[in-house]
């Protein structure tokens, strides 16, 4: 964690996505603005034109009102106070829309000034009496009116060419500004993504690059830091991962050299101490052949017992060559029918002390894939300690066969005998270790250590569960 | 010999037409000359003011007169019918309309004297009475 700790990242990945988010965001923001931009003049121009069209509708209603007031001149008779009340109210209300629109330029303002000069003068000439109106100066007025709201027409009608020319010529703008900044969001989409892909594509290379190395057990190989962002931070503890991995591997190794040097020297050890034991056995036993004459009833008990003795460090001393050879020798897997095996071991032990009432439950067709020998020695150990155990009860149970524990599937030896405390399990698999004294059952103390020895060889796990005198249980997987 | 009965035969056409008709203005309009092009351009409303800068008021003639006929070829170098095509034009491009016309002499003579600058043209032969208008002198 420390060397985790001690590399200075300096880039973050998530930086780096969120300032491409925000790019992103950014050049989306940019485009509807390019778009809002491009599209600005259009909008305006066609407000322009409604606008336009709104003060030339003004125009000529403003005319047709306008001839009406003429004709209400020319001709009083033909129309009532209340149309010609009306007339005057349009007059207004048509100028009034003219002049609110926001489009009037000075020019068209001094044209609806002309005309609006000239209604006034054609409303004075209603004071007059019909007989002192002159018809021609009324014509006249009428004239200069029309032709100046005339004139305000052409001038409308120009400005509305004008406008639609505009929104004309720029009506693909909004199209081509959104397409351009649409590529150039592309491109940059396409480049930003384009490169943190290769980003992502070296750093996980360069990963799976030291990984396959180290997993094909070169542990010496170091990932090259290429960035200084999480994916240099996990290269980093990475490379700190390997270390430990071959500092671990490195003080394995001189642990299982120091091991097989030391079962070596064991079975060196114990091969050697038969010899000079055959020659204590045989001697004390040529002595009491030989000599018992001369040796009184304390002698030859004491001699007894040395011999006694020599045989128990002979069996220890075959025990400790069995152990040392289950370690040292090849294992040869094979399909096993461990519950023949069982049957068969069974059926030795009934053999070999027929007084006994045990019961062997084994089940059929157990199978293992394992060396049929050790596993033979495996079965034989158990069994045999199954036997030993249920030794002082008068009845026993003994059996064999697979179950489920934990949800792992398991091989299982159960017995009803003196069982052991379960708070010296951890001495339980331990060489020369024994739970019970010797007195009570016999045995070196190996045979569980040989067990555990074989089982751990076929990449197994063995443990077990015990009460005093209500039996114990040893499950093993293979 | 001929060229001699030539010149008399144009100078006395001249002369004639010349009499023919007279340019009346309001009598408070303070031109008292103007040449043909200045006419033409207040009769085709290329000039819409006088100097004193009150609006231009033509009035025109009936196109069965003959006064108008001597008018237009004289002052305004057109035709009936290409002024005609003139006024058409001018109303659909610019918004102008042709000058109001009238038949009648005297109510030429009322219309000038009531508007400023109101400008027609009578015959040379009518007695301009009224102190109302005045004849502008063309050179």
């Amino acid at each position: 964690m420390k060397s985790i700790n001690s590399f200075r990242q300096t880039q973050s990945l998530s930086h780096k996505l969120s300032l491409a988010v925000a790019a992103v965001c950014g050049l989306f923001i940019l485009n509807f603005l390019g778009l809002y931009i491009s599209s600005r003049d259009s909008l305006k121009s066609v407000t322009k034109l409604y606008q336009v069209g709104q003060m030339n509708a003004g125009v000529r209603n403003l005319k047709q009102v306008g001839a009406l007031l003429v004709n209400s001149l020319k001709k009083p008779s033909d129309t009532s106070n209340e149309a010609l009340g009306e007339i005057h109210i349009q007059i207004e209300v048509q100028f009034t829309t003219i002049l609110q629109a926001r489009n009037n330029t000075p020019e068209l303002l001094e044209l609806l000034g002309e005309a609006r000069k000239r209604l006034d003068e054609l409303k004075r000439m209603e004071q007059l009496e019909l007989s002192k109106r002159n018809l021609l100066v009324i014509d006249q007025l009428s004239l200069e009116m029309q032709e100046s709201l005339n004139r305000s027409q052409v001038l409308l009608n120009t400005l509305s060419e004008e406008t639609f020319a505009s929104v004309y010529n720029t009506r693909y703008q909004p199209l081509v500004a959104s397409i351009s900044l649409t590529l150039l969001f592309l491109v940059f989409a396409i480049w930003r993504g384009r490169k943190i892909h290769d980003h992502f594509e070296n750093s996980l290379n360069n990963l799976l690059g030291a990984t396959t190395a180290v997993a094909s057990g070169n542990l010496d190989h170091s990932a090259p830091i290429i960035a200084n962002d999480e994916f240099g931070r996990l290269t980093f503890a990475f490379n700190g991962m390997t270390r430990v991995l071959r500092e671990t591997t490195v003080s394995k190794d001189a642990l299982m050299r120091a091991n097989k040097e030391l079962e070596a020297f064991s079975y060196s050890v114990s091969h050697d101490l038969r010899s000079p034991l055959r020659s204590v056995d045989g001697f004390s036993m040529a002595l009491l052949e030989d000599c018992s004459d001369k040796l009184d009833e304390t002698g030859k008990r004491y001699i007894e017992r040395i011999r006694n003795a020599i045989q128990k460090m002979g069996r220890l001393i075959d025990d400790m060559l069995d152990l040392s050879r289950l370690s040292r020798a090849d294992l040869n897997i094979t399909k096993v029918d461990l519950s023949e095996c069982a049957r068969a071991i069974a059926k030795d032990l009934t053999e070999e002390n027929p007084n006994r009432a045990v019961s062997f439950k084994i089940q059929d067709h157990v199978e293992a894939d394992a060396d049929p020998a050790l596993i033979k020695v495996v079965l034989q150990n158990l069994l045999s300690n199954s036997w030993k155990y249920t030794s002082k009860h008068p009845k026993a149970l003994i059996e064999f066969g697979k179950t489920t524990v934990n949800g792992q599937s398991a091989f299982f030896v159960r017995d009803d005998g003196a069982g052991f405390d379960m708070a010296h399990m951890q001495k339980l698999f331990g060489p020369f270790q024994r739970l019970h004294k010797e007195t009570e059952f016999p045995g070196t103390g190996v045979g569980l250590a040989t067990v555990q020895r074989i089982i751990t060889r076929h990449k197994g796990t063995i443990w077990a569960e015990a009460a005093m005198e209500h039996g114990a249980s040893f499950y093993f997987t293979l | 010999m001929v060229r001699f009965v030539v010149f008399l035969i144009l100078a006395f056409a001249i002369s004639a037409r010349a009499e023919d008709l007279v340019v009346i203005v309001n009598a408070e309009n303070p031109v008292t000359e103007a040449s043909p092009a200045e006419i033409r351009d207040y009769f085709l409303k290329r000039k819409r003011t006088w100097p004193d800068k009150s609006d231009v008021r033509f009035i025109d003639r009936t196109p069965a007169d003959s006064l108008r006929k001597l008018f237009l070829t004289n002052i305004i170098n057109k035709t009936s019918r290409d002024l005609e095509l003139f006024w058409i034009g001018q109303k659909l491009y610019s918004g102008d309309s042709a000058p109001l016309q009238e038949a009648d002499e005297k109510m030429v003579i009322d219309f000038v004297g009531t508007f400023k600058g109101a400008i027609g043209y009578i015959s040379s032969t009518t007695a301009l009475t009224s102190k109302k208008v005045k004849a502008l002198r063309v050179p």
